[in-house]
């Protein structure tokens, strides 16, 4: 079955929007009412899907880029394609549909000069972002789908059920093997189905790593990865660092992960803070952090017994 | 340490005076030889003797490691690691750059030499079915295929087993361009991408560019492009000349030979087929001792030099075959 029957047209859109002579301007701008489609929330999203989704939301907002929030059963059905999740949808009136983050931004990039992020940077510095931007979303879903679809308990408990959620039986069964087996094959294609859990972790943990480097390399004060201005990159690591601090999965070791960079959080709450007023991470935010301020008391008495 | 096992790295032989025709394998070698790593190598192996059926593998003693990753791993365990000279930042670039060329050219790399039908059949089969053991070697190339298949499926959204015109190759072409002219970029003038010291970044960007800059390939576009970037032209050149000294091969080419046919083949060829006009031989000869025997054992000697009797002819010579028979 071919899955992506249109990825190539729907990534040369946005490559040949910046070869287009003027008059086409007025195709360019920016309709009054584009659509992001994506599958509910409580009951279809997967984690990669969700991540992939507020990294273009944040984006958009950033850029001041104006959107409406639709939800689709059969968002990914109705996606061009796409090298990663396929999702989110971007619908720019009736003809021109983009989906996944990096196909969304060059198209920004590429048609809307005055509200694009990234002018501001010099060429050399767009170049290592948009490398950085690459390596990012490689590593954040690659290690996204193989903990929802390779991890057992993470696949039984939350991933297939939302694989199948929109269909009835028997379809659903069927929706769940296709996605698996479509996972497997992005895993093999990217040479990660090799890797166990803990591989996987070492991935991200060099990514954070990577992430951090690159925040303190600016001068102290700066807010974000290129300086004090915001930039493609600032909303992709947003989206996934967002997306898994706040799911509740079964198994949770990569928000364990995560929360070993603090540096990336307080990030990821400050871009939360000033653009969706702190609710993405507040809620499930709190009952982890009460958890880990448990574990702290727990420690911290047992060292009491211990002196 | 477990080198002194004999630890041994299998990959394909390699065309045009590169060590390797294959990417992994290339990747692998140069993890090696970069790091100056006391490891033998060994190019006539046969893929399916490795866990998962492809080549490269390390052999260490009894114990087999597969594919690039496991390989790598094995080595920043004994002591050669490949970024053992760069700072953290660079390591992190490193990390960021290859990525970014494997997205780039990973695609372009398995769709013009494994999917692209009249490429693959009438180059890179031949190509890696000379490399591979008979029997496998009939069916053993249309793996990569397959493999192939996916990448493109996956990385560039059309499948190959579609018609001609629904190969959108153009994209991939545009992309990996793009990509070149940014390595171009960012090597300059200098000898290695992070000045002095090598990366696993000029490991992955060399074995891309050296085999799709070599290879003859029908359809390539990415070759004239990489032809005019001559710093990456040199880069590849120092690179096969300097470190690959040993490993470098290349089938010689013949002057004047009596058939055409004879200026086509690898001097490996040449030597198969001198060893399968030995074997030939002896399968003659002992096909000629077989039937002379059968021949004695029927009696024909007999027959030829005895006197010829009136009385003979193939009657009589039956019933003597039909009493010997009832005893």
């Amino acid at each position: 079955m071919n899955s992506n029957p249109r990825l190539a047209p729907a990534m040369r859109q946005s490559s040949q929007a910046r070869d287009r002579p003027e008059k086409d301007r007025d195709e360019n701008a920016w309709p009054k009412e584009a659509q992001l489609h994506q599958p509910p929330e409580q009951t279809q999203l997967l984690l990669a899907e969700r991540a992939s989704g507020l990294a273009v939301k944040a984006y958009l907002l950033q850029c001041g880029l104006p959107f409406l929030e639709r939800i689709s059963d059969h968002a990914e059905f109705m996606s061009p394609g796409g090298r990663l999740t396929r999702l989110p949808l971007l619908r720019l009136g009736p003809v021109r549909v983009l989906s996944e983050f990096g196909p969304i931004a060059a198209h920004v990039e590429a048609t809307q000069p005055g509200h694009c992020l990234d002018g501001w940077l010099a060429e050399e510095q767009r170049d290592e972002m948009r490398c950085l931007a690459s390596y990012v979303e490689n590593v954040f879903s690659l290690a996204e789908i193989h903990f929802s679809f390779m991890d057992t308990l993470n696949y039984q408990l939350y991933t297939g059920p939302r694989s199948g959620a929109a269909h009835p039986w028997p379809l659903c069964l069927l929706r769940r093997f296709a996605k698996q087996r479509e996972a497997n094959r992005l895993l093999k294609v990217y040479q990660w189905t090799t890797l166990d859990p803990d591989e996987v972790l070492h991935e991200v943990s060099l990514c954070c790593g990577a992430l951090v480097a690159k925040l303190e390399e600016n001068e102290a004060g700066a807010k974000y990865f290129f300086g004090a201005r915001p930039c493609q990159l600032d909303a992709l690591v947003f989206g996934h660092v967002a997306a898994i601090l706040s799911t509740r999965m079964p198994n949770m070791e990569m928000t364990d992960l995560l929360y070993g960079f603090p540096r990336l959080i307080a990030h990821c709450r400050r871009i939360d803070n000033s653009l969706f007023q702190g609710q993405l991470l507040a809620e499930e935010g709190e009952d982890l952090l009460d958890d880990q301020e448990e574990e702290e008391e727990e420690g911290a008495t047992e060292q009491h017994k211990q002196n | 340490m477990e080198m002194q096992l004999g630890a041994m790295l299998h990959v394909y032989k390699g065309e045009w005076g590169l060590p390797s025709i294959d990417f992994e394998c290339l990747r692998a070698l140069c993890l090696l030889r970069f790091t100056r790593c006391p490891m033998e190598v060994q190019t006539s192996s046969n893929p399916l003797r490795s866990g998962t059926g492809k080549l490269p593998y390390l052999q260490i003693g009894n114990d087999k490691f597969a594919g690039y990753r496991q390989i790598k791993r094995v080595l920043d365990r004994e002591g050669y690691p490949i970024d053992a000279h760069l700072s953290t930042k660079q390591k992190h670039l490193s990390t960021t750059y290859a990525n970014w060329v494997f997205t780039n050219l990973h695609a372009y790399y398995h769709y013009f030499l494994y999917g692209e039908p009249h490429n693959f059949d009438t180059t890179t089969r031949s190509l890696y079915a000379k490399r591979t053991p008979f029997p496998f070697n009939f069916y053993y190339p249309s793996s990569y295929q397959k493999e192939a298949c996916d990448v493109v499926q996956v990385m560039a959204g059309f499948d190959v087993n579609d018609k001609m015109d629904k190969h959108e190759g153009d994209y991939l072409v545009a992309n990996a361009k793009k990509c070149v002219n940014l390595l171009s970029r960012k090597l300059g003038r200098k000898v290695w991408f992070f000045g002095d010291t090598y990366s696993e970044f000029d490991a992955i960007v060399y074995s891309y560019l050296a085999i799709i800059f070599k290879i003859t390939l029908p359809n390539n576009p990415l070759q004239n492009h990489i032809k005019g970037c001559q710093n990456l032209v040199n880069f590849i050149n120092r690179i096969t000349r300097d470190i690959f000294r040993d490993e470098g091969y290349s089938s010689v080419k013949l002057t004047k030979t009596p058939s055409g046919t004879e200026a086509n083949l690898t001097p490996s060829e040449r030597k198969f087929l001198e060893s399968e006009f030995n074997t030939k031989v002896v399968a003659g000869v002992g096909a000629i001792a077989a039937m002379a025997a059968f021949a004695a054992w029927r009696g024909i000697y007999n027959q030829l030099t005895t006197r010829s009797s009136t009385d003979y002819d193939g009657i009589d010579y039956e019933d003597d075959e039909l009493e010997e028979g009832l005893d």
